[in-house]
């Protein structure tokens, strides 16, 4: 039972890095409930691209919750944004 | 959203403004439409079989009992029998055959999702029904009376913006090449490949990824496509990395679309790792 107010702090996706919006990691099907400590740096379904977070050995692992909050973008900029289609 | 067979028919294609869940629920909708419609069309063909061997029967019987009732029953039951086998042919046609295309924008969406705001709509197009356009025609040279033809349609697009606020475009065309000529013996053949055009867009937001190009030319990776595929020169602008394929078989089109969107990402990651001060 994780506290109310928790926010993972495991960075998920696919083709890049991003803050998990669970509160709760039971039922994740990116960390497996918890198992797995870094879901898009262990992923295994990229079709041959192994290490995909690593470049010629030197792994960027500087990326902090931060970033994954940089990255992500808000939905009321979006929305702000009338060029976006 | 409800489907609409009659509405798909007539426009020829599943045009929308949606989630990607709310597409996934479509697609599983138009599935169930399509089995619907197979399943009505070989009832139809039963009954017309039935009508047709009772019409037989009823004419046997006419001709054995001397009954001229029977037989106009049994011209009645036959003329119904043939129509309804007919009418089976043209019922939903052109609405069966599009699963693999169901099942290829399924695998699309799929690769998108872990990356996107489930509220996100995407604009999404994708052809239940359409004919191929003729783009060129011209001698083939290889064979007496030797013709080729070249075929164009687009299966499927879809637009829409990733967590990270970039604007992602995919598009699938068909490609189909038809060449005929005369054999040895006189008989005209015709021989049919087809090929699959896979374009991705990703108009990236700079103010996150900075330069993309400096970094593709940093990382010197070359994009990975499966064994079918075929890699067009990657284009990378100051808005956006264009990537392009030629996919052989079809089963590949949905790994393809994700192994250059890996791709892309790997350059647009390296670029960003790299804007905040080295990888």
């Amino acid at each position: 039972m994780n506290p109310e107010g928790w926010k993972c702090p495991r960075r998920v996706g696919f083709l890049f890095p991003h803050e998990c919006e669970r509160t709760t990691p039971d039922g994740c099907v990116d960390c497996n409930n918890g198992q797995v400590g870094d879901p898009f740096a262990q992923r295994t379904d990229r079709y041959g691209y192994n290490d995909y977070d690593r470049y010629r050995g030197r792994n960027p692992n500087d990326f902090t919750e931060a970033d994954g909050e940089n990255l992500r973008r808000s939905r009321s900029r979006y929305e702000d944004d009338m060029t976006a289609s | 959203m409800a489907i609409d067979a009659a509405q798909l028919q007539t426009r020829g294609a599943y045009e929308a403004q949606v989630s990607l869940t709310a597409l996934l629920d479509d697609l599983n909708r138009i599935r169930d439409l399509l089995d619907r419609i197979v399943s009505v069309r070989s009832e139809i063909r039963m009954f017309s079989a039935f009508a047709i061997v009772a019409a037989i029967l009823s004419g046997v019987a006419a001709v054995v009992f001397m009954k001229s009732m029977l037989g106009f029953a049994a011209l009645a039951g036959f003329i119904t029998g043939i129509l309804m086998l007919v009418y089976s042919f043209f019922y939903g046609s052109g609405l069966t055959n599009p699963r693999d295309r169901l099942e290829m924008m399924k695998g699309v969406a799929r690769t998108l999702q872990p990356d996107v705001d489930p509220q996100s709509l995407f604009s999404v197009r994708l052809a239940i029904k359409s004919k191929p356009k003729l783009i060129s025609e011209e001698t083939w040279l290889a064979r007496p009376s030797g013709k080729q033809k070249l075929y164009e349609r687009e299966i499927l697009s879809l637009e829409g913006k990733l967590l990270d606020g970039t604007v992602c475009s995919e598009c699938v065309r068909e490609l189909t090449r038809k060449r005929t000529f005369q054999n040895s013996r006189g008989k005209f053949k015709s021989k049919t490949r087809q090929r699959y055009v896979v374009t991705l867009r990703f108009a990236y937001p700079k103010d996150l990824y900075g330069d993309p190009q400096a970094a593709s030319s940093a990382l010197q990776e070359e994009i990975k496509v499966p064994q079918s595929a075929r890699l067009g020169e990657p284009r990378i602008t100051e808005k956006a990395i264009v990537v392009k394929a030629v996919v052989a078989q079809q089963q590949e089109v949905v790994q393809t679309i994700a192994m250059l969107s890996l791709g892309v990402y790997r350059i647009l990651n390296f670029a960003r790792h790299a804007g905040a001060g080295g990888p």
